[in-house]
């Protein structure tokens, strides 16, 4: 699974966080998930719940936000997204999943046509706050 | 309290380089030099004595999959296991781009790259590994500055030909990396023609070793149409040797 590396990565990054600010005890997660990587919450979930054991962030609670996908081109300044359910097919989906950056090779500006945009919103999976006692 | 917007992936990185004993960028800010099959014929001839894996970090322009035949080898996309497993091809270890962009061009600015590169870097895992090749794209910007980024312990090999051209950029590239204190382990000439070569001087000037040097192939094209062909070729088999002086210098 895919989604076990992020977990992985959450339990790694926030342990050398708490190390880094001085924290004790750590209470809640906040970890922000885009929703252009598609990234399937529960198992991320699982992962955490399984790789937190004997950790700082034992007794600590996850807490998920989802975060919408958004495209600007930058040849013409048109703002988009796209439905991950409707307008592309498996294989795209999947390939965006593992590189979102991969979505320049399958997604153009629906205005211009410009493949040079940015994902301004919703790209991946980032811890935007952390709780616990110092 | 503490709000951040932190990359979960940047620590999983380093945990996993952990386990690589040697990390081998194979550079040239030239383009057109022959990184890729240096790189491809190198990680090749170290897989028959080490266990060995090849990256191929040039996202715009992927071609380590077609000196390899690397599809050959793979049904859809890499396996996923707790992360991504890297191609086996014949017991050489592979990750490319190309097989998320089904073959598609793939045009990114320097930052897209950077997060295209810490994906594949935090998702891939290489396990225990005694070489990484990284087969580099031409320039001195995005690839190259996270390579040095991440890679502190990264040992380059630098491409170049005897061309008057190459020579110029490639004196440039390895003042770049040894300005910086990182480990160049040699230089490699590429198309030598009527046994001239060039870089010998270049190589003494800096202090840097010639790996060796590469005679021109004017049957490489034909050897390039069939990937079996082209690994018992007169190209890999000479780039073969040169892996062993990366064996000798790891020891």
């Amino acid at each position: 699974m895919h989604e076990w590396a992020f977990a992985e990565g959450i339990i790694k990054t926030v342990e050398e966080e708490a190390i880094k600010n001085r924290f004790k005890k750590l209470s809640k997660i906040y970890i922000v998930m885009g929703e252009l990587q598609g990234i399937d919450k529960d198992i991320v979930s699982f992962a955490l719940e399984n790789l937190k054991k004997g950790t700082i962030m034992e007794k600590a609670v996850f807490e998920f936000e989802d975060e919408e996908m958004e495209f600007e081109c930058r040849n013409c300044g048109f703002v988009w997204k796209i439905d991950r359910n409707g307008d592309i097919d498996e294989l795209i989906k999947e390939s965006i999943h593992f590189v979102p950056e991969a979505a320049h090779s399958f997604i153009s500006c629906p205005k211009c046509g410009s493949k040079d945009f940015e994902i301004t919103k919703g790209r991946g999976v980032y811890i935007s706050r952390i709780d616990g006692e110092l | 309290m503490k709000n951040y917007k932190i990359d979960p992936r940047i620590s999983l990185i380093n945990d996993r380089i952990k386990k690589i004993k040697n990390i081998i960028p194979v550079i040239s800010s030239k383009g057109g030099v022959g990184k890729s099959l240096v790189s491809s014929a190198l990680a090749w001839g170290l897989r028959e004595y080490a266990n060995t894996a090849l990256l191929d970090l040039d996202f715009w322009g992927a071609s380590d999959h077609l000196l390899l035949d690397a599809f050959k080898y793979i049904d859809g996309f890499p396996e996923e296991d707790r992360g991504i497993l890297p191609v086996d091809i014949e017991g050489l270890k592979f990750m490319s781009v190309i097989y998320y962009t089904q073959n598609k061009p793939l045009s990114l600015r320097g930052i897209e790259f950077s997060d295209a590169f810490i994906e594949i870097m935090s998702a891939t895992r290489w396990e225990n590994l005694d070489y990484l090749i990284i087969d580099m794209p031409p320039g001195l910007n995005d690839p190259l500055l996270d390579v040095l980024k991440f890679f502190r312990n990264g040992k380059f090999v630098v491409v170049a030909t005897p061309s008057k051209l190459a020579v110029n950029v490639v004196k440039k590239t390895i003042e770049f990396v040894k300005e910086q204190k990182y480990r160049i382990l040699g230089l490699i000439e590429n198309m030598v023609m009527d046994g001239k070569s060039t870089l010998r001087d270049i190589a003494d000037t800096y202090g840097i070793e010639l790996i060796g040097s590469i005679p021109y192939f004017n049957d490489l094209e034909r050897e390039l149409e069939d990937s079996n062909k082209l690994k018992e070729g007169r190209f890999f088999k000479k780039v073969s040797e040169m892996s062993k002086y990366l064996l000798e210098q790891s020891k």
